[in-house]
Formats: C-alpha cells, structure tokens, sequence
C-alpha cells in the first residue's frame, strides 16, 4: 500500500514497484488511508508524512493501535529529512524510513526487500 | 537802612512809646494834683482853715505820685528794656540767621564745587569703566560665542545620542558607568541615576546568546579592558532584564583613549526585530525547500526509470541527454540539501548529540568513505597524528563533524592540482593550549570558541589552487566562490564553508585557513577538548 498525495510520485513509484514485481494499492489522503488498509490487508505499507486531512505520524499510531494492523510492515517515504522525524518515525514503529529524494526507484526497492526480509525473519 | 541804625531807630519807638505816656499822664497827674491843692490852699486861705493838712496831704499826694509814677516808668523802663532785649535777641537771632544763610549759603557754594569736582571725577571714572566694559564685553563676547559654540556643539552631540536608535552605555577605566543614553535606559528598564557609578558586569545581567551566564572573562566589557590590543569586541548577547524578560542584543564594546583617560564606549540595539525576520525568512527557505524537494523527485524518477530503460529501448543520444538530465538534478537536490543545512543552523534548529569519539579512527572512517571519489581523481589521502594527550577521545557531535570534515576533504580533492605528484592530501591531528588557537584565529573568532584550555587541531592541506589573498576575507561567506574554483568545479553551491564553519562554531570550536595561490591550502578545524559531564 502505498499512501502518497502528490499524484506524479504516486505513477512514478507505482509503475517502478509494478515492474519490480509488487502489486500496488495506492491511498491520496490521510481520510481514506486507514480504511483502505483495513479493506485491502496489505503486506507492506509506503507511508508518507505530509498528507492531507490526516498526516502520516497519525496513520502509524492508528494502525499500531489497532491489532489487526499492527503487524503489517511500514516503510516511512518522505521528504522530511530531520533527525527529529526520523527518530520520531522509528519510535512509532516504521521499520524504515527513507528520504525521497536520496533515493532512486532501484535503490528503494533494494531497501523495501530489505525491510520484506526482516519482518519475514520476525515471523 | 543799615541794620544797626534800623534796630536803634525801633529800640527808640519802643522806648518812646512804654516811657512818653507815662510823662504825659504823669505830668497831667501832677498838674491836676498842683490844681487841686493849690485850689485847696486857696480855699483852705480864704476859709482861715489850718493849711498844715493841705500840706500834709499835698506832701502824701507827691509822695504817692512820686511812688506810684516812679514805679510806673521803672516798670514800663523794666518792659520796654524786656522788650528791647527781646528784639535784640531776636535782631540778634535774625543776624545770626542772616549769618547762618550767609555760611551755608557758602557751604553750599562749597559743596557745589565740590559736587561738581566729584561729579567731574566721577564722569571720567565712568568712562573709564566703559572703556574697560567694552574691553570686556568684547572678550566676553568672543567668550560668548565659543560658548555658544560649545553648547551648540553639546546640543548636537546630545541630541545625537539622545536620539541614537542603539543604547549607549559610557564607562571609565575601571568598567564603571558613567553615562547612559536615553535608548539604552529605555532598552535596560532602569533609570540613568541607579546605574551611574556601578559596575556594567555588576549592575546589567548579561548571558551569550544561546541564553547561558557569561563566565567571567568572556564580558565584552572585561575583554575589552584587559586586552592590549583588541580595540573592540562584539557579538550577538542576551540581556536579562530586572523583570527576567531576555531580550537578545547585538553589543559593541570599544576602548576609547584620549589624552591619557580611557573609558569603555559600548553600543548595543535590540535585535529581537532582526531575529524574527531571520526565522521568518529561515523557515521560508526551509519550506520551499520541502516542497521543491518533491517535483524534484518526480523528476528523477521518472528520468531513472527512462535511462533504465524500464519502459523502452534509447538510442545513444536519447540516454545522453537523459543522463545530463539526471546529473542536473543531482545538483539540485544537493543545493536544496545545502539550504537546508543553512536555515537549520541559521535558526539554530541544530541539534548538538555530542559522544565520546576516537578523532583518529573516525578520520580514517571518512577517509575510507571518500576514497572511491579520491582514487578516481588521482588522489592520496595521509591521516597522521601528533597530539601529546595520551588519548584522542573528543565529545563531539559525531555527524556534525563528519558533515564538516568530509566537506573540507572534498574541498582538497576537487580543487587538488593538476599533476599527479602534487595530488597529496595530508590529515594531521593535534593538540593546542587556549593562547595557541588564539594566535592562529583572527580575533573576532575569540568570543566564538569555548573558554576551555585545550583544543583539537585537525589539519587538512592540499597542494592545489589555493585562495587568492583578495579573496580570504569572503571565502565563508554564503555563496562565495573564487573565479578559479568555479572554473576548476562549475557546479558547487558556495555553502560548503559557510556551512563548515558554522557547524564548527556550533560545537565551540572555529574553522580558519592559510593559502596561497596556486600553491595549496591548509584548514584548520578547531575543536574544543569537552569533558564528558555524564561520567562520573
């Protein structure tokens, strides 16, 4: 699931990981984002920071409140690059978090697969 | 008619008139008294009568007459001689008068001589005066207008600083107050009179500007008096105000020598304003930087995606142009990457995480990291180190540091000379005292660093284009760069010293250079030795 507003990321992200064989579900707003992935169970969860009607920080919480949810993957994608926030997305539980524009379509894979692998090891 | 005759003409009048009645009734009396007894005797002769009664009668007729008119002239005399004495006394009294008005009359003649011989003299006295009061009216004229001169002078001066926007604070040698503006009683909260003849250190609360106390030798104040030859010291403070409000300030404090007598001139101005429109614009860089990061990454991922050729085969030219593409937004991101290191430190949103660190090994983490980018330019990097303290155990902002050395040594290989020989960079760590560093920084650089006795000396020098002496004075400047660094790498940012320097002062430390033109560089990261306040 990848949950991501600006809609030329949303293509560029979702074209790259369906070509790196993942199958996407994309969530534009904070709104629709939870139910979404109450809908849809995802594997994975690309989550970005600044969305509209409900940020990222917010979502995270939700979702490790709630125990169906908890257990999902997130990988937090932003282009919020402050130790603060990254310190702050790792305590709410993102396994990951990765800043847009350091990163290009391989290198995110490659670092998505790293995060498949660990949550995998956790069973 | 002459006095005497006049007086003796009226003493006759009066002697006449009290005498000649008393004849004329006296010789009626007698003559009427001789008619009477001669009547009698006739009468008494013709009667046969004794005459010796008549007579005897006759005889007491004289003799009271006698007595009686006797008396009467004596007594009239006795009156008219009264009177006579009476008007000779006062003839007397009018002569004398008449000689008393003549005397005074001379006295006045006198003293009206007198008078005008005083008045004479006087005349000329006063024209003296007048002459000597010119004389000084022109002296106190010419007085007058260098007073005038003077006052206007201290009017203008006074207004001057009176209306001065910046507090202005007079001191004599000893650091003592003597003189306040009305800005800076207006700024400080306190009255002119209960500051005057204090102490500045004493009297007016001061911190850095990160809002901690001063220790006592860093006061601008004290700085400037002990020291021989810092004419002025200045930076940014915190006042601490009697109501506890902090009010940043940007202070000078200056020495002031003149004819023997110095004193200590410090001017200072709120800088609140300035503060807050340095976070305003801050925050605006920072947030366009934010949102210009995500078209950026659209951009290039999308262009990756094209020259990976994901969705289609390229020919040559297309991958070029693509590639080129790419790059350029590698330089942007990196620009953007750059600005916000820049309004991070310039609002101070920087964190400093210090931690026990090994310099040594920690330079040659950097130096392994860099050395891809090193070996593919041709060049060789040499780590040594020559401190005398038996560990090299820093507390520092690990990522800090690593931002601002990685930046220098990048400096060393982009700019490194053309010939292969000459490509050395060499690293050398040391160790200096206080009074060391401060021979080797320029002065304003004195109040930046921690106060602390021993410092860490990281040396990075290259043999490359070296900075041209025109150009020193700038080289920290926020997107500086000499003509021949842009030549030699087109595409920098002008912030990698900026950004170095600031990081270096934000860890207590400083950043300075030697260079020469054509011949190489040298910098210097100064950081203090902090002792780790959670051990023990």
């Amino acid at each position: 699931m990848l949950i991501e507003d600006d809609k030329f990321l949303c293509r560029a992200y979702n074209d790259g990981l369906d070509r790196a064989g993942y199958e996407v579900v994309i969530a534009y707003d904070g709104g629709e984002a939870v139910k979404k992935i109450r809908d849809e169970k995802p594997d994975l969860i690309i989550l970005d920071l600044i969305l509209p009607i409900k940020n990222g920080f917010d979502i995270l919480e939700e979702i490790k409140q709630d125990d169906d949810l908890k257990k999902i993957p997130v990988v937090i994608l932003s282009n919020h690059g402050q130790d603060a926030d990254i310190q702050r997305g790792k305590e709410l539980g993102a396994l990951d978090y990765l800043v847009k524009a350091n990163f290009s379509m391989k290198e995110v894979v490659d670092r998505l697969q790293d995060v498949f692998a660990r949550s995998a090891k956790k069973g | 008619m002459p006095e005497k005759l006049r007086q003796f003409f009226i003493q006759f009048i009066i002697f006449f008139l009290a005498v000649f009645p008393v004849f004329i009734t006296g010789y009626i009396r007698l003559s009427e008294i001789e008619t009477h007894f001669t009547r009698l005797v006739i009468e008494y002769k013709q009667a046969g009568k004794p005459l010796d009664i008549v007579l005897a009668d006759y005889e007491k007729s004289h003799r009271n007459f006698i007595f009686l008119y006797g008396f009467l002239i004596l007594g009239n005399a006795l009156l008219a001689l009264f009177i006579t004495l009476t008007l000779n006394s006062f003839f007397k009294n009018k002569r004398h008068l008449k000689e008393y008005i003549a005397q005074i009359k001379k006295l006045n003649e006198k003293l009206e001589r007198k008078i005008i011989e005083k008045t004479f003299e006087l005349q000329e006295k006063v024209q003296q005066l007048e002459r000597a009061n010119k004389a000084i009216l022109n002296v106190a004229g010419d007085l007058e207008e260098s007073r005038a001169k003077e006052e206007h002078e201290k009017i203008k001066i006074g207004t001057i600083i009176k209306s001065i926007g910046e507090g202005l604070i007079v001191m004599d040698e000893h650091g003592i107050i003597t003189m306040l503006n009305k800005a800076a009683e207006e700024l400080l909260g306190i009255a002119q009179k209960e500051l005057v003849g204090q102490r500045f250190e004493d009297s007016i609360e001061m911190e850095n500007e990160k809002g901690v106390p001063l220790i006592v030798g860093q006061h601008p104040v004290r700085r400037v008096l002990i020291s021989n030859h810092t004419p002025a010291v200045s930076g940014k403070y915190t006042l601490v105000l009697k109501n506890r409000d902090k009010i940043p300030i940007f202070l000078t404090a200056a020495l002031v020598r003149n004819k023997g007598t110095t004193g200590v001139v410090g001017v200072f101005r709120d800088i609140s304003q300035e503060q807050v429109i340095e976070k305003t614009r801050s925050e605006f860089v920072s947030l366009a930087s934010h949102q210009l990061r995500t078209p950026i990454t659209a951009v290039k991922l999308f262009s990756e995606m094209l020259i990976d050729e994901a969705v289609g085969p390229l020919n040559a030219k297309q991958k070029q142009y693509l590639s080129d593409i790419v790059i350029s937004i590698e330089r942007m991101v990196k620009l953007i990457e750059d600005l916000l290191s820049v309004s991070r430190i310039d609002s101070e949103r920087l964190k400093i995480q210090r931690e026990i660190i090994d310099i040594e090994s920690f330079m040659k983490s950097i130096v392994k990291e860099i050395k891809n980018v090193a070996d593919q330019r041709g060049c060789t990097i040499d780590v040594k180190q020559t401190c005398e303290e038996k560990s090299t155990r820093v507390f520092i902002d690990q990522k800090l540091l690593r931002q601002v050395v990685s930046n220098l040594i990048m400096n060393a290989v982009n700019y490194a000379d053309k010939e292969k020989e000459k490509r050395i960079i060499d690293i050398l760590i040391t160790c200096a005292t206080n009074s060391y560093v401060k021979k080797i920084i320029p002065e304003k650089s004195y109040n930046k660093i921690l106060p602390v006795e021993k410092f860490y000396v990281i040396h990075i020098k290259d043999n490359g284009i070296g900075i041209p002496k025109k150009d020193h004075y700038r080289i920290f400047e926020k997107f500086f760069r000499t003509d021949i660094a842009i030549k030699t790498i087109p595409d920098g940012s002008g912030l990698g010293l900026y950004i170095a320097k600031l990081l270096t002062e934000a860890m207590g430390g400083t950043l300075t250079f030697e260079s020469e033109e054509k011949k190489g560089s040298t910098f210097y990261v100064i950081l203090p030795m902090v002792e780790d306040e959670r051990e023990g």
